[in-house]
């Protein structure tokens, strides 16, 4: 930057005031609003769509869930008036969350039409081929080419999955994942709303840190005079949490005036805390059931407070 | 005592004029043949981005404000996509609008301005490149700006937060540099508040 702040041209003044009063503590936040038609996306819509893929019946009884799922070049705006180059799996930001049931088959047929060889590498229990790392045998796919991963789904829990090819922090970081959910075999106890979140960030000038953070691809996208989310008082609410931030060592979740029942991997159908806070590295993911008492507004962000006034929070909605 | 010899007329042979005359002209040369030679040392390159400036001519601080006055001196227009201070984004105005045109000037204001210690300006334009530019009383270790909210003790608050001699004379002649500034000097001194400038 050419310019610094003089203290020779730095005038100390009078009002007029602008604050605007105090109906409304002035937050951090963009100004504007992304254009998500053009990015192909919209974080409110990803919270819910549980993709099942193509569903079918292998002879054999087991159900089958077939998906494509394509890397490209895409270019999004992250936050109004800024463009990133970004790599997606099916030009969106995170890539689709793929939802089967413990001991279903999943097949996917995975094309780069990117320029650099990329990958897809599963979080769960399968053959080493199928892994996405090593080599084309594996996985690995070259620009132009194909492959397709074919794995049984386990075990149940809440995973991910992302590009393993090298340079590896630059490939997540620059949006190759998704959510990966395995139910259990005869499904979880019910719940009123279920959402996805992917935590992860964006590092615009490509110096390896983070300029801004979010859940579901945009930066303040959730918050109280955006997108909030809107649940009713007493319903049952469960989040399945995955953080894939890339360059920083921890990321977290924090919900506001309530406590929530936190199941790590989502391979327990048991809690083993009942809090109001987690903290998770990358990789780490877990599931949170929570219900809401009283009702108005309440913000979730990131407990790293950095992160939330960078775009890493949110607001549920909670109406009577 | 005096003397009536003639002056003796000095010597000075064609020939060394002629090498005073011609070194100046040869290292001329050479230089040049230097600079064409190696394409200009380099500097035929076309550099990868534009080098882009912005430059806060002024900076005005009011309660519950801070006001940046822009002015564009890059090779082309610069678009100022959001505003990042000390590490958050803040809302923001700019006029007459988000466009700079080169040598252009724009009003981008704050409607807050955060207590911290430090200040730290990142503007983010649409080539996704964040400048920043840090207070350069406080790169050279003597000094940083504050503003508090309105209704805040600035003083107190002041001391208590830095342990620092609350001083306004160099604010006080900062703010005197502006027509507005000369009416915050004199009735409202006790809100410029200023770590002691020494540098």
């Amino acid at each position: 930057m050419a310019a610094a702040l003089d203290a020779s041209r730095t005038v100390f003044a009078e009002g007029p005031h602008s604050t605007p009063g105090h109906a409304q503590h002035l937050m951090p936040t963009v100004v504007g609003e992304v254009d998500h038609a053009k990015n192909g996306f919209n974080p409110t819509e990803i919270l819910t769509d549980f993709d099942p893929g193509l569903v079918s019946k292998l002879p054999n009884g087991q159900t089958l869930h077939e998906y494509t799922v394509i890397a490209q070049d895409t270019v999004i705006e992250v936050v109004p008036g800024l463009k990133f180059a970004a790599w997606t799996y099916n030009g969106r930001f995170p890539g689709p969350t793929i939802r089967v049931r413990q001991g279903d088959r999943v097949r996917i047929k995975f094309f780069n039409a990117s320029d650099h060889e990329h990958s897809v590498h599963f979080h769960g229990i399968h053959p080493g081929n199928m892994d996405g790392v090593f080599d084309a045998a594996s996985g690995v796919v070259q620009p132009g080419a194909k492959y397709t991963y074919e794995f049984d789904a386990e075990p149940f829990g809440v995973h991910l999955y992302h590009c393993h090819t090298t340079p590896l922090a630059k490939h997540i970081s620059k949006g190759r994942y998704g959510g990966f959910i395995i139910d259990p075999k005869e499904g979880r106890p019910r719940a009123d709303r279920e959402f996805v979140m992917v935590m992860s960030g964006y590092d615009v000038d490509f110096d390896g840190k983070n300029d801004f953070y979010m859940v579901n691809g945009i930066p303040f996208h959730y918050d109280h005079d955006k997108n909030p989310i809107r649940i009713k008082v007493g319903e049952l609410v469960r989040i399945y949490l995955v953080n894939v931030l890339e360059f920083d060592p921890v990321n977290s979740f924090h919900l506001h005036a309530n406590f929530f029942h936190y199941y790590p991997t989502g391979t327990s159908l048991t809690p083993n805390e009942f809090t109001d806070t987690i903290a998770l590295m990358q990789g780490q993911r877990g599931i949170l059931e929570f219900r809401y008492k009283y009702p108005v507004r309440y913000m979730f962000h990131a407990h790293k407070t950095e992160f939330a006034e960078l775009g890493w929070t949110g607001v549920f909605q909670v109406e009577a | 005592m005096t003397t009536n010899a003639p002056p003796v007329p000095s010597k000075k042979p064609f020939l060394s004029t002629l090498v005073f005359l011609l070194v100046p002209v040869l290292l001329l040369a050479g230089v040049i043949a230097l600079f064409v030679f190696t394409k200009g040392a380099g500097l035929n390159v076309i550099p990868a981005a534009p080098i882009e400036t912005l430059q806060f001519e002024r900076t005005i601080l009011r309660p519950g404000q801070i006001e940046l006055h822009l002015r564009n001196t890059s090779p082309q227009e610069i678009t100022i996509a959001q505003i990042n201070i000390n590490d958050a984004i803040w809302p923001y105005t700019i006029s007459p609008g988000n466009t700079i045109a080169r040598l252009g000037t724009a009003v981008l204001k704050h409607p807050q301005w955060p207590v911290r210690r430090q200040l730290q300006e990142r503007i983010a334009d649409r080539a996704g490149i964040q400048r920043t530019y840090w207070d350069r009383a406080k790169q050279r270790g003597t000094g940083y700006l504050r503003l508090f909210e309105p209704g805040t003790s600035l003083s107190e608050a002041f001391q208590r937060e830095s342990g620092q001699e609350l001083i306004a004379n160099r604010h006080r002649t900062c703010a005197c540099s502006g027509r507005s500034g000369e009416t915050a000097g004199r009735r409202r001194s006790p809100e410029i508040v200023g770590k002691k400038i020494s540098g």
